[in-house]
C-alpha cells in the first residue's frame, strides 16, 4: 500500500516539475476538437450539440492513449523498470500507484478539454456537471486500469506506440458505450441512467482486479 | 446461388489451405532429417 | 549442459510434453472421422430443401453459425491455457494457446466473411451493427491484437507471459461486450429462429452435421497446429543448444566442430 502511495506521489511530483505530459495531452485534445470542426462542416449548432458526448469521448480516448504511452516511457529511458520490479511486496500495488497517477493526470486534461469543447461548440455544461463528472470519472478508472497494464506490456515490445492502441482500444469499447450513453443523458439534463453507471462500475471492477493480479507477470524480470 | 457457393467455397478453401500448409511444414521437416521432431 | 531430452515425453516441460504426445495420438482418428463427416455433410447440404422465402442462400445457415464454435471456443481455450501457463509454467499449454489463437482467428475471419455474404444475399446490406456481428468483430480485433503482440515481441518467455495476460483481458472482454450490446440495444437483423425447434423441416440434419463437422475440423486443426508448434519449439531448443555448443568450443579455443550440431540425432544430444 505504501508502495502505491510512493509511486503515486513520485509520478505526480515528476509531472508537476515538467508538466510535459499534461500539456501535450491538452494540446492534442484541443487539436482534435479543431479537427472535428473541419471534419464535420455545415452542422447546425443543435446537431453539433447532439454529437458532443461522442466527440468529447473520442478526444478523451486519444488523449489517454497519448498519456498512457508515456507513463512508462520515463522508466524505460532511465532503465528503472528493473528497479521497479524489485520493490517489496505485491507488484499489484505498483500498478495501483501508476494507474492512480494516470487517472489524476488524465482527469485534469479531461476537465480542461471539456472546457475547450464548451467553448468551441457553445455547449453549456453547467447543468450537466455532476452527472458528467461521475460518468467521466468512472470511465477513466477503467481506461487507466486496462491502459496502465497494457502500457506496461507495450513499452517492452517493439512498435510500442502502435501496439498500445491496438491492444487497448478493443478493451475500451464497452467503457465507451457506457460512458457515451451516460454523458448523453447528463448533457440532456436528465439523470444518468443507472444501467450505464452499473456497467461502468462492473467494468472498472473487473479491469482493476485483472490488472492488479496480472501486473505481477508483466513486470516480472 | 453464387453467394452461397462463394461462402462455402471460401470456408472450405481457407480451412483446407491452412491444414495443408501445416502438413507441408511437417512433411518438410520429416524429409530433411528423417525425424519428425528435429530440424 | 543439455538438459532437454527431446524424445522423452515423460515430463511436463519436455518438448513434446506428455500432454502433447497424448493429444497427438488423437489427431489421426479425428482426421479420418472428419474426412468421412465432410462427405456426409456435403451430401446433406446439397440435398437439403430450399427455403421458400430466402432461396438457396439460406443454406449458408449450415456453415455460418457452426463457425462460431471455432471462433469463440478458440479464444476461450487460448485464454484458459494462458492462465495455466502463467500460474503453473506449463509451456506446452502456451503452445496450445498459440495454436488455438491461430485457428480461432481463421474461424472468426470466416464468420465475418460468410456473415456479410449471407446478409447481402438476404437483407441487401453487407453489414449491420447488430449484437452478434458486432461482438464477433470485436472478438476478431482482440484476436488480431493478441497475435500482433506475439509477433511484435518475438519468440521468448516474456512474450508468452504478456500474451497470456492479454488473453485474460480478451477472455473477460467477450461476455462484457455481449452484456454491453444487450443493454444498449441492438438493431438486430439476425434471424432469431436458429433454435432447433423452429428450424424448418429437413433442416435439422444438415444443421447438426454442419455443427459437428466444423467442430471436428476446429479440433483437428488445433491439434495439428499444436503439434507443429511443439516441433518448432524443439527446433529452437536444438538450435540454441547448437549455438551454445559452438560458443563453448570457441571459448575453449577449439574449432567449433561440426557446424550443424542440430543434425545430430536427438539421442546423441542427450549425452
Amino acid at each position: 500500500m505504501n508502495v502505491a502511495l510512493a509511486i503515486l506521489w513520485k509520478d505526480l511530483v515528476s509531472e508537476w516539475r515538467s508538466r510535459d505530459r499534461v500539456i501535450a495531452m491538452l494540446l492534442f485534445s484541443t487539436l482534435v476538437a479543431v479537427v472535428f470542426f473541419f471534419a464535420l462542416p455545415g452542422l447546425r449548432p443543435e446537431e453539433l450539440r447532439a454529437l458532443t458526448p461522442g466527440l468529447l469521448w473520442t478526444a478523451y480516448l486519444f488523449a489517454s492513449l497519448l498519456g498512457l504511452n508515456r507513463s512508462f516511457a520515463l522508466e524505460l529511458e532511465n532503465d528503472a523498470l528493473a528497479g521497479l520490479a524489485l520493490a517489496p511486496g505485491n507488484r499489484g500495488w505498483i500498478f495501483l500507484g501508476k494507474a492512480t497517477a494516470n487517472w489524476v493526470l488524465i482527469s485534469i486534461v479531461q476537465i480542461l478539454t471539456a472546457g475547450v469543447f464548451a467553448l468551441f461548440y457553445r455547449v453549456d455544461l453547467s447543468p450537466a456537471l455532476p452527472g458528467l463528472a461521475a460518468v467521466v470519472g468512472l470511465g477513466t478508472v477503467g481506461i487507466c486500469a486496462a491502459g496502465t497494464l497494457l502500457a506496461a506490456m507495450a513499452v517492452r515490445t517493439g512498435f510500442r506506440e502502435v501496439l498500445l492502441p491496438i491492444l487497448l482500444l478493443p478493451a475500451l469499447f464497452p467503457i465507451l458505450a457506457g460512458a457515451v450513453e451516460g454523458s448523453l443523458a447528463a448533457l440532456a439534463g436528465n439523470p444518468v441512467p443507472f444501467n450505464a453507471l452499473q456497467l461502468l462500475i462492473v467494468i472498472d471492477g473487473v479491469y482493476l482486479i485483472v490488472a492488479f493480479l496480472g501486473f505481477d507477470y508483466v513486470l516480472d524480470e | 446461388m453464387s453467394y452461397m457457393l462463394s461462402a462455402y467455397g471460401i470456408t472450405v478453401g481457407v480451412l483446407l489451405f491452412y491444414g495443408l500448409s501445416l502438413a507441408r511444414e511437417r512433411a518438410r521437416r520429416l524429409k530433411a532429417t528423417g525425424n519428425p521432431s528435429a530440424g | 549442459m543439455n538438459e532437454s531430452k527431446p524424445m522423452a515425453s515423460n515430463s511436463e516441460n519436455s518438448i513434446p510434453s506428455r500432454l502433447e504426445a497424448q493429444s497427438a495420438r488423437w489427431r489421426r482418428p479425428l482426421g479420418m472421422a472428419l474426412g468421412v463427416l465432410c462427405i456426409v455433410y456435403g451430401w446433406a447440404v446439397v440435398s437439403a430443401p430450399i427455403d421458400s422465402s430466402q432461396g438457396v442462400i439460406q443454406k449458408i445457415l449450415y456453415i455460418h453459425p457452426p463457425l462460431a464454435y471455432g471462433a469463440y471456443l478458440g479464444f476461450i481455450i487460448t485464454g484458459f491455457a494462458g492462465v495455466v501457463f502463467l500460474v503453473r509454467g506449463r509451456e506446452d499449454l502456451d503452445r496450445l494457446a498459440i495454436a488455438s489463437a491461430e485457428v480461432g482467428v481463421i474461424f472468426c475471419t470466416l464468420m465475418l466473411v460468410t456473415g456479410p455474404i449471407w446478409a447481402r444475399g438476404t437483407w441487401g446490406v453487407w453489414w449491420s451493427w447488430d449484437a452478434r456481428l458486432t461482438v464477433t468483430l470485436l472478438l476478431w480485433f482482440v484476436y488480431l491484437a493478441y497475435l500482433l503482440l506475439r509477433s511484435f515481441s518475438g519468440r521468448n518467455p516474456r512474450t508468452a507471459r504478456f500474451a497470456a495476460v492479454y488473453g485474460v483481458v480478451g477472455l473477460v472482454l467477450i461476455p462484457l461486450n455481449y452484456y454491453v450490446i444487450e443493454i444498449f440495444g441492438s438493431r438486430s437483423m439476425h434471424p432469431e429462429n436458429l433454435e432447433r425447434g423452429s428450424l424448418g423441416d429437413g433442416m435439422g440434419l444438415p444443421f447438426l452435421l454442419g455443427n459437428l463437422t466444423l467442430a471436428l475440423a476446429f479440433f483437428y486443426l488445433v491439434l495439428l497446429r499444436w503439434q507443429v508448434e511443439s516441433e518448432r519449439a524443439l527446433d529452437d531448443a536444438i538450435d540454441t543448444d547448437g549455438a551454445h555448443r559452438e560458443g563453448q568450443a570457441m571459448r575453449r579455443g577449439q574449432s567449433p566442430g561440426p557446424p550443424d550440431a542440430a543434425e545430430e540425432s536427438p539421442e546423441e544430444m542427450t549425452r
